[in-house]
């Protein structure tokens, strides 16, 4: 023993310790670059009523189409501020593409978790549920939804939540899928087994072994779809069934422009290039916080 | 002698104090093979068939074998990580075989297992701390944190880490720490038997030295029964009082070490025997090779499992597996006649 104890210590010295995986991944101008875009449209998007220079149902005669100069990025085809259309815009899009993500995220999980963790028929009749909700073409499935409860005098509020509604109960098919593959391989990991061993519960094996290790391909998977999702507003409003005009929402302004593309550009490219920016801030964010969340990536 | 039972009971009398701690009897798993639509059985793996061993009070049963013989599966079926086809696994004369896995919880912790992949073994996500403190969680609710914490630091020295590690996460730790996390966690919940999968062949051979050692210091301390499984025949030789040898899911050979490594009977123990390296150059060994690979689990040669590759083989072998009989020392057992 004695000689034992002196190989030991010998052998059992630890590596230093790694900077704390939070500060490095915030040291990262890529991380700070994203997450300063997202702070900045979320500011401007709640901030709008008392930052934009116009309402955003204000039309000023004779002053249609007007180039970006006197108005920062120029007028409408009916004569509105759009900057001032796209901050209020942004309310909608994020709204959206944040909760209808968010509603995708918790029913993929679930189903992808139950139906991976406990195999047999369970897996069976879930991921034959999952085909079937996958079989739809998700436009047009949300179109079916947004339609079915789209009456007349909804409140603002109301139109929201049917698109986050409708885009959540779209969009989880592959979340659904990601989960249930992750956890298979997880399943057979010796660290389950371990814990099967000590006698855990199911419960405390889904939520403290298997749910964490699928964290960093959820939220992959899920900053992608956030801006997937404010693309399928975009659709769903260009299809007149989004928000009631004349509220804006990005998408919307993007459609109501598309006859104007080679006069008018600005009308198209503003909004345009907010949804591009924001989508990318969220897709760079994710990988950061995917990173930050990994103990293995930053050695 | 005639039965696979005859073995446990001929070897429970020696183990002594009432009985052995672990009883296996025809322990057997045989996995399904689904194919097809309707996932229809077109066949088995037929990983364990009627194997038969005991483990005593702070005994050392060692198990060796080559890939594939099914040493791991019978080592996951003592705890129910794999469900057994049929047989009867015994502990401290209680059959568990049935238990729900309510009614199994009670036993988990006196019955623990360290894995062979230091890597795969350990929750990426957990720090050393809720590694070690999950056992204790299931089976001491109610114990404060401090005390949970002191309880953990206490098995960290015992293992022969830092405290520091405590707040750490697995991919801080080499293989051989790894491993001494592996075992402070089996450890944590003040197991009586402790299944040893292959516990040292992912590691260094200096670093083996250490966990073997660390294994048998432990077991001294706590009066612990290991079922160590293994394919070094050294290392089982160093740790184990009796040793099974298993091939393709059967025990061809079971006795105490000294008489198997004086006196291997069954071919197949002799071949693997031949191939541990020899210790000193003057060391004059027969070194035997074995042709071929071994057959599939799947479709078993009739007969005696190793008659394919075996260097005296009869036509008979491959009629009828043979049993399992006692030849020269009382608790030597051989399953193969052509050596009595």
């Amino acid at each position: 023993m004695a000689t034992d104890a002196a190989i030991l210590t010998a052998a059992e010295r630890l590596a230093p310790r790694p900077a704390p995986r939070w500060a490095k991944a915030l040291r990262n101008p890529r991380t700070i670059a994203a997450l300063a875009v997202i702070l900045l449209t979320l500011a401007m998007a709640l901030c709008a009523p008392w930052l934009a220079p116009h309402g955003y149902k204000d039309q000023y005669r004779g002053e249609e189409n007007l180039a970006p100069g006197a108005y920062l990025l120029g007028t409408d085809d009916l004569g509105r501020d759009i900057l001032s259309r796209m901050m209020y815009g942004a309310q909608v899009s994020l709204a959206v593409g944040l909760c209808a993500t968010l509603v995708s995220m918790l029913i993929g999980v679930a189903v992808g978790l139950l139906s991976g963790y406990f195999g047999g028929w369970a897996d069976s009749v879930l991921m034959r549920f999952t085909d079937t909700i996958a079989a739809f073409p998700s436009l047009l499935l949300a179109m079916a939804i947004t339609a079915v409860y789209d009456r007349p005098h909804q409140t603002m509020a109301e139109r929201i939540a049917v698109l986050i509604f409708a885009l959540g109960i779209v969009g989880w098919t592959g979340m659904a899928r990601l989960v249930r593959s992750q956890v298979l391989t997880i399943k057979g990991e010796d660290y389950v087994n371990a814990a099967r061993a000590l006698g855990a519960e199911d419960r405390h094996i889904i939520l403290r072994h298997v749910l964490p290790n699928c964290v960093s391909p959820i939220i992959v998977v899920a900053t992608l779809a956030i801006g997937g999702n404010i693309l399928g507003e975009a659709g769903l409003s260009f299809l007149g069934l989004g928000v009631q005009a004349p509220f804006p929402s990005w998408g919307g302004m993007l459609a109501d422009a598309r006859n104007y593309v080679d006069t008018f550009w600005w009308q198209a490219v503003f909004p345009g290039t907010a949804i591009v920016i924001t989508v990318l801030a969220f897709n760079l964010f994710g990988d950061s916080l995917r990173d930050a969340l990994d103990p293995k990536a930053l050695k | 002698m005639s039965e696979p039972n005859a073995v446990s009971q001929a070897q429970a009398a020696p183990a002594g104090q009432g009985g052995p701690l672990v009883e296996v009897k025809d322990l057997r798993k045989h996995f399904p093979i689904r194919r097809g639509l309707l996932s229809s059985v077109v066949g088995h793996v037929k990983a364990v068939t009627d194997v038969s061993f005991h483990v005593g009070e702070a005994e050392t049963l060692g198990l060796v074998g080559e890939s594939g013989c099914g040493k791991t599966t019978v080592g996951r079926s003592l705890l129910r990580l794999v469900e057994p086809s049929s047989g009867t696994i015994l502990f401290r004369g209680k059959d568990i075989t049935q238990l729900s896995n309510a009614e199994l919880r009670p036993f988990r912790r006196h019955m623990q297992i360290i894995f062979q992949d230091p890597y795969s073994s350990l929750n990426p996500r957990m720090t050393v701390e809720q590694i070690i403190a999950e056992g204790p969680l299931i089976h001491e609710p109610g114990v404060s944190s401090a005390q949970r914490r002191e309880h953990v630091m206490e098995l960290l020295r015992r293992v022969g880490l830092p405290p520091e590690s405590a707040d750490r996460y697995p991919h801080e730790f080499s293989g051989g720490q790894r491993q001494r996390i592996g075992i402070a966690r089996a450890l944590a919940v003040n197991p009586s038997f402790i299944v040893c999968d292959e516990p040292v062949s992912a590691l260094d051979v200096s670093v083996q030295a250490q966990i073997i050692n660390l294994l048998m210091d432990l077991q001294a301390e706590r009066k612990l029964s290991y079922l160590f499984i293994a394919h070094d025949l050294s290392v089982v030789e160093h740790i184990s009082q009796r040793v099974a040898v298993m091939y393709l899911g059967h025990i061809v050979e079971y006795a105490n070490t000294t008489d198997l490594y004086a006196d291997p009977r069954h071919p197949y123990t002799k071949a693997l025997l031949s191939a541990v390296p020899k210790r000193s150059p003057d060391d004059v060994k027969e070194r035997q090779i074995l042709g071929g690979e071994p057959p599939s689990p799947i479709s078993p040669p009739p007969g005696c499992p190793f008659a394919p590759r075996c260097p005296i083989a009869q036509p008979e072998c491959s009629k009828k597996l043979p049993e399992l009989e006692q030849m020269g020392a009382p608790s030597h057992f051989v399953r193969c006649p052509l050596v009595k």
